[in-house]
């Protein structure tokens, strides 16, 4: 168990993709605990340590909105960029005007969440790797609002603004009331298993997503 | 939560035997003909199966053995295919090599040969003797084909039925035992978590098609398909990047296709398809309420629309929905809460309207929302009674329905040409309370400014855009914006609208049924920058005035209004450009209301 942070995070657009509408995307109501593990780790992330989200708090009312957009079909095959590697001449680009494809997207609007997680160590961790360096190294990160790469909201096109909320500090007040079924919702990708989908019963009470630990790749409540 | 709702519906229909909904394995096709074999496998004559609508024959519904999906490779289906796979015959309008057609009934066959091989029953072995002694070279020579030719190769599905045997071949015990074995076979040995049950379950590659989505392709549509690369991840093929049970997958498109099937439960609101159900009944009282909330006209003109759109049917509303339409309506007028002691509707049920518009082969999510029923109905009232507005003629519809309200925001009122989103958009606005598109209200505001015409319509979406923004925004000290003319309202561009139609009506009155008024040259740059039209228009009224036989009584009004005015601005901005929208029509519609009081009292 390392030491646990909360991070404010918000933004004016959103889209936590749901799988099986990805095409036309349609987001998951809610922030997913792998997009903020996503936002956690363009703050502060080494091989030593792994973030666990622990809860989300949704702190907006859910508001949806609809965009279309001009995207590409197609992907860069990844043999054609091996083959050139090997020193064959080969075209790597991409036309985005010969490859259109219109897509919709029903996404969120105006949103705020506040993430709490803690991180583990691993077993890369070596001998100059203490909970308490890294501990110091996201809340200074954090509170300087520095980060690796931009976090964004579910899509790269949705950056994120993020702030800390330091110990002891209470936390900002949701607008929701009542408690919510959200379904099924994506709890991450099982790297270590083909790289299989997760799922998670989600319910949101007052606003807050209790994240469950997952144990021999199963979900549990 | 979309996927999920439909699944749980699907269980609702499926314990309700009215819906008619198919169970695992089975799915809804139209069928055109019957072939009759007999016992030896011989083809004895084709029926026609076809039932009359609208003075056309149409193809029946039937359940048969769940067919596949088929694009361009060759699959065929179990007892109930079209003509090229059963009898390996050409279609009308499609030319197909005889290599394919070939390939195709091979196919037909080695199915049959695979599913009914070991099957002891009379009908499957008269159907296999028929489908190994058939000789599709010679099939056009066939008496029974020759006789039928024309129709068969419309391409319309065949199913089969044995000379003296009562219901079809796939009706049959032994033949629907021998398909679920095989299907069962046949599952899916990937497995994963299911996302809509949460169970680890085999995973279905492919989703059935969605049909009866307006716009999409006859054939149908997937919600949830993933067709070209771009759209897969962490190198997963088809909907494997979407683990949905198969059971799952079934169960949420046969529910779909069935709202999409039904009138009641499906509305058109621009260019997006829209379905809604109540969660625990199935009686459709709540679906049909929201449906004529959705299209509160008159049954005159729906009869109208009716005639003019031959592909959906006349939707007959149950009495005690038009009752209860009327009680919600009258509670609306009377800006009374909408749910309270209606009867007859179970107001507590969770609610859902999925809006559904194509992109090609896909479908995408234009709105999706959830709320127990009296919420809607709730929301539904607040927005027409946002829109009240004073009608221009006695026979305008008291509530106008969406589509209407699209309608005026298209040139010349073409269906087509309505902005893609904006059906999405207002629906959105409409079901969540929230202040109506900006893109709405714009798009109504330069249709004006392009063809002159301030209708009931484009009024009250007008007026029901700024009433509403002002409650959401509440920005205070402002006059309430009232259903008639409001005398007190001293927003300059309210007043630049009263004094426009003032300055009209006088011009009417000096000309006595004159073709072209001032509204037709002047209305746009007078609601745009009025500083610069102002000076003419009342330079010319006083020619009208003096010229005109109640002039006098005119002017004083015009001196009334204009006396509330501190100046002519350079420009309106958009919002003061609905404003005056507003004076002029309320102005005008006042205007008329007097003179006809004063024919009355005469």
């Amino acid at each position: 168990m390392g030491y646990g942070i909360r991070l404010l995070v918000w933004g004016n657009y959103a889209c936590f993709t749901r799988p099986e509408m990805k095409v036309e995307r349609v987001s998951y109501d809610v922030m997913t605990p792998s997009a903020a593990r996503g936002i956690l780790e363009s703050l502060h992330w080494k091989p030593a340590i792994k973030w666990v989200v622990d809860s989300i708090l949704v702190l907006n009312e859910i508001r949806f909105d609809n965009v279309r957009r001009n995207e590409v079909g197609g992907k860069i095959p990844a043999g054609n960029v091996k083959k050139a590697m090997k020193g064959n001449p080969m075209v790597l680009c991409q036309y985005a005007s010969q490859d259109r494809q219109q897509r919709a997207t029903l996404l969120l609007r105006n949103v705020a969440y506040v993430i709490e997680a803690h991180f583990e160590m691993t077993a890369e961790a070596g001998s100059q790797d203490t909970p308490e360096k890294h501990y110091a190294i996201i809340t200074r990160r954090a509170r300087q609002g520095q980060c690796f790469q931009q976090p964004y909201l579910g899509c790269r096109e949705f950056p994120a603004s993020f702030r800390l909320i330091e110990e002891g500090e209470p936390l900002p007040h949701s607008q929701l009331r009542g408690e919510q079924d959200l379904g099924w919702m994506l709890w991450d990708i099982d790297h270590g298993d083909g790289m299989n989908p997760l799922f998670f019963r989600a319910s949101m009470k007052d606003g807050l997503i209790e994240v469950p630990r997952v144990q021999e790749g199963v979900t549990v409540k | 939560m979309i996927i999920n709702a439909l699944y749980r519906h699907y269980e609702t229909l499926l314990n309700d035997p009215d819906s008619g909904v198919s169970r695992p394995g089975f799915n809804k096709v139209k069928v055109g003909y019957c072939l009759v074999l007999s016992r030896q496998g011989r083809l004895l004559d084709i029926l026609d199966l076809r039932v009359e609508r609208d003075k056309k024959l149409v193809s029946r519904d039937m359940t048969v053995p769940e067919q596949g999906k088929r694009a361009v490779n060759i699959f065929a289906n179990f007892l109930c295919d079209n003509c090229t796979y059963v009898l390996g015959l050409g279609q009308k309008g499609k030319t197909v090599k005889l290599d394919r057609i070939k390939k195709c009934f091979q196919e037909f066959v080695q199915k049959h040969d695979q599913i009914l091989g070991n099957v002891a029953d009379e009908g499957a072995t008269a159907l296999l003797e028929f489908l190994h002694s058939w000789d599709i070279t010679g099939a056009l020579e066939h008496p029974v084909i020759s006789r039928h030719i024309d129709e068969l190769s419309e391409g319309l599905n065949l199913v089969f039925k044995l000379e003296g045997a009562t219901g079809y071949l796939h009706e049959n015990k032994a033949m629907v035992d021998a398909w679920e074995m095989y299907r069962s076979g046949q599952a899916s040995n990937i497995n994963m978590q299911c996302l809509v049950t949460g169970k680890d379950t085999g995973i279905a590659r492919l989703h059935p098609n969605i049909k009866g989505v307006t716009g999409a392709q006859t054939s149908g549509a997937s919600l949830v398909s993933f067709n070209l690369d771009a759209f897969t991840s962490y190198g997963k093929k088809q909907s494997f990047n979407a683990p949905v049970g198969e059971e799952a997958t079934f169960g949420y498109t046969t529910a779909l296709n069935y709202l999409l099937s039904n009138a009641k439960h499906r509305v058109r609101i621009g260019d997006t398809t829209t379905v809604f159900w109540a969660e625990c009944s199935t009686g459709g009282l709540e679906e049909d309420l929201l449906g004529a909330l959705f299209f509160p006209v008159g049954e005159e003109s729906d009869a109208k629309k009716e005639k003019e759109n031959k592909n959906s049917f006349q939707v007959v509303r149950d009495p005690q929905t038009v009752k209860l339409m009327h009680d919600i309506f009258q509670r609306v007028r009377a800006g009374k809460p909408v749910g309270q002691g209606l009867v007859g509707v179970n107001w507590d049920t969770n609610f859902y309207i999925l809006g559904l518009a194509p992109n090609a082969s896909r479908l995408a999510v234009r709105f999706w929302h959830m709320d127990p029923y009296v919420k809607f109905i709730e929301k539904i009232g607040q927005h027409y009674a946002d829109m009240a507005i004073v009608k221009r003629y006695d026979n305008d519809p008291d509530f106008i329905s969406i589509s209407m309200l699209l309608k005026e925001t298209a040139p010349l009122r073409d269906t087509k040409r309505i902005a893609p989103l904006l059906g999405g958009l207002l629906m959105r606005s409409i079901l969540t309370g929230m202040p109506y598109s900006t893109a709405l209200y714009n798009a109504i505001i330069s249709r004006i400014r392009a063809d002159q015409e301030v209708n009931y319509v484009r009024a009250a979406a007008i007026k029901a855009f700024l009433a509403r923004n002002r409650r959401y925004y509440n920005k205070g000290n402002e006059v309430d914006l009232t259903v008639a003319l409001n005398e007190s309202n001293n927003n300059t561009g309210y007043l630049l609208g009263r004094l426009f139609a003032l300055l009209e009506k006088a011009q009417e009155d000096a000309n006595p049924g004159i073709n072209s008024t001032i509204r037709d040259r002047y209305f746009g740059s007078a609601s745009a920058s009025p500083s610069s039209v102002f000076p003419i228009l009342l330079r010319l009224a006083q020619h009208h005035i003096s010229k005109a036989e109640y002039g006098r009584y005119t002017d004083k009004r015009i001196e009334e209004v204009i006396s509330a005015i501190d100046c002519f601005p350079a420009y309106l901005n958009i919002e003061d450009q609905g404003q005056f929208v507003l004076g002029y029509y309320q102005q005008r519609q006042a205007l008329f209301i007097k003179s006809e009081k004063k024919e009355s009292v005469n």
